[in-house]
């Protein structure tokens, strides 16, 4: 069979094939999801004083993680992109390792590492600072999964942005600090947008390596993911509905850092 | 206050090595060829880029001198730079860009904007001051950086071809305000471009830079009369030989590897190292070896026809390489296209000798 000259069993036909089945892949859980929630008792389950903890504990671990992602990420996506100096690649690799460590390995190394026994036990312990199964210590696994999401995509809108602007700056007075603050950061905004967006989702859907190193203790650690995980052992519809309310707010939250997220 | 700049630097393969002065109150045009280093060395001055050798003082002030380790930075030296790419800021109003320097030299957020109304109804984009840099024509955004560049109180003027991919429209209403504004600065103007017309249109005096060096600097009148490079030369117009004088009581031959071409009168002593130019329309072409009079009498073939208003520019591959001025009657006459072989000439009378 012909069609505009071109034979139907072309490169554009197999791969808008292929594309849309990828797609579907990725609507129907969706689909499925959406299509067992039982919507007349929705209100009912949701508003139980361990969903509302659990969602909060989630806003407010994944945005102090983002928080902490940039307030270090942007200072090392920063020397990555414009220092130059021996050891940089191996620095680069550094960024990298928490995203190949598998969440549940992460988290079992934050305990090696932060742990009563870890490697920094001791300092910590003298410092009377106890971290593990602790809300800080899910703040900290969600950071270590998700920074660097921020840092990759800082140092790639560093590396696009026009540093002959802050030259300009310069020549017309402005000293480093307002260079940064008035130039720097304005024209990598879109790229510090678009990477919250990605740290805060990878963060608050972080499950692994929260439940390793914070324990899944209900009103103090137990974020969203953990709640459903848990959930789906003996309450199918209550996990179904918070996975659907996670899932929404996660959504609304790309939306309001929205736009760049998908355009380079 | 006046402005004295050595500049020496390496960047990559290519090395500037340029000193030239200029007073206050004076436009100096430093202009050039593609690729000869002016905006390296606009970028020196402004601070951009390091020297490694000369210095750079403003009046009393050393601004940078590597043998002492002095370098001041950009936000001190106070330039004003237009660049050649403008480098307007994008995510800033027209009105916010030239209010940029103020407050980045301490004015207060209300006096900044007073200047920078004031600039912007000065350089005529009043009407525009809300609006952002990437909605603004070529003319207008040339405006708005030459007054974000006035707007920061420079003692100094840089500006990177100010002129260069405009519209004639542009060109027009930018060249008027820059002569204002050029007429009303008190302090060093520098002017970069590689258009010789606009050089001799805005410029007290020119620095001529080629291949990293400053070639020739002088009154523009001077360097038309008196060209010390052949691309000096081809933008004035002349043909241009260097060669060595070999004396022969008033008159003198100037000798170079390739000929010698003979003038009538020479001041130069004998040995000497000279310049000789022969105007184009001085230059007779025939296709028959010429007789009679004229004592340069060259061959070559036409390398290259330029037609304009009345007149036709005649490239012609010989020793030297020359070009010939002659009507679009004579073109026609003569039969000539690229390849033509061709006989030059012109009397010695015509050749115009002095020190290189």
């Amino acid at each position: 069979m012909k069609r505009g000259g071109r034979s139907f069993f072309s490169i554009e036909n197999a791969f808008a094939l292929q594309a849309t089945l990828l797609l579907a892949f990725f609507l129907l859980p969706l689909a499925g999801l959406l299509a067992r929630v039982p919507w007349a008792t929705a209100w009912e389950e949701l508003r139980g004083e361990r969903v509302l903890e659990a969602m909060r504990l989630s806003l407010v671990a994944a945005s102090l993680a983002s928080v902490i992602s940039l307030a270090f990420g942007f200072p090392l996506a920063w020397v990555l992109c414009r220092r130059s100096f021996r050891g940089k690649e191996l620095m680069r690799a550094l960024v990298l390792l928490p995203m190949v460590f598998p969440p549940v390995v992460g988290g079992v190394a934050l305990l090696a590492a932060f742990g009563t026994r870890g490697l920094l036990g001791g300092v910590l312990a003298y410092l009377g600072v106890r971290l593990p199964f602790t809300f800080a210590a899910a703040v900290l696994a969600a950071t270590f999964v998700s920074a660097p999401f921020l840092v990759l995509a800082l140092e790639a809108g560093l590396a696009s942005a026009d540093r002959r602007l802050e030259e300009a700056a310069e020549t017309l007075g402005a000293r480093p600090a307002r260079v940064l603050s008035t130039i720097t950061l304005p024209s990598v905004r879109h790229s510090i947008v678009a990477g919250l967006a990605l740290t805060w989702a990878r963060a608050a859907g972080e499950f692994g390596a929260t439940i390793t190193f914070a324990g899944n203790f209900p009103g103090r650690t137990q974020t969203m993911p953990l709640a459903i995980y848990e959930a789906l052992q003996t309450d199918m519809n209550g996990a179904i509905l918070m996975s659907v309310l996670l899932l929404g707010v996660s959504l609304v939250a790309l939306l309001v850092l929205r736009r760049r997220i998908v355009q380079p | 206050m006046n402005l004295l700049a050595d500049v020496r630097l390496r960047a990559g393969s290519f090395r500037l090595a340029a000193r030239f002065e200029a007073a206050a109150g004076e436009t100096l045009a430093l202009l050039g060829p593609n690729g000869a280093g002016k905006s390296t060395l606009v970028r020196a001055i402004a601070g951009l880029a390091p020297l490694e050798e000369g210095e750079i003082v403003l009046g009393e002030a050393v601004l940078e001198r590597p043998r002492d380790g002095v370098r001041l930075p950009p936000p001190e030296r106070r330039m004003g730079v237009v660049f050649q790419d403008l480098l307007l800021f994008p995510h800033l109003s027209v009105r916010d860009n030239v209010a940029y320097g103020p407050r980045s030299r301490g004015r207060g957020a209300g006096e900044a904007r007073r200047i920078a109304a004031e600039w912007v109804e000065r350089l005529e984009i009043g009407h525009r001051a809300s609006a952002f840099p990437a909605s603004l024509s070529g003319g207008e955004a040339r405006r708005v950086a030459l007054a974000r560049a006035l707007a920061s109180e420079p003692e100094t003027l840089l500006l990177d071809e100010p002129l260069a991919s405009l519209d004639v429209e542009a060109v027009r209403s930018v060249t008027r305000l820059l002569r204002a504004t050029l007429a009303s600065f008190g302090g060093v103007k520098i002017l970069v471009t590689h258009r010789p017309v606009e050089a001799l249109a805005l410029a007290d005096r020119l620095a001529i830079l080629e291949a990293g060096e400053i070639v020739q600097t002088g009154r523009p009148a001077e360097v038309s009369r008196r060209p010390l490079t052949r691309y000096v030369a081809s933008f004035v117009g002349l043909n241009l030989v260097r060669g060595v004088v070999r004396r022969d009581g008033p008159q003198a031959d100037v000798r170079w590897e390739g000929g010698e071409i003979r003038a009538a009168r020479c001041e130069e002593p004998d040995g000497a190292d000279v310049m000789a130019t022969v105007h184009p329309r001085s230059i007779a072409v025939s296709l028959e070896r010429p007789g009679g009079s004229p004592r340069n009498v060259i061959r070559g073939r036409v390398g290259s026809i330029d037609v304009s208003a009345g007149s036709v520019r005649i490239g012609v591959d010989a020793r030297p390489p020359l070009f010939a001025e002659i009507t679009p009657e004579a073109l026609s006459e003569l039969r000539l296209a690229e390849g033509t072989e061709v006989w030059l000439s012109f009397k010695a009378a015509e050749v115009e000798v002095y020190a290189g």
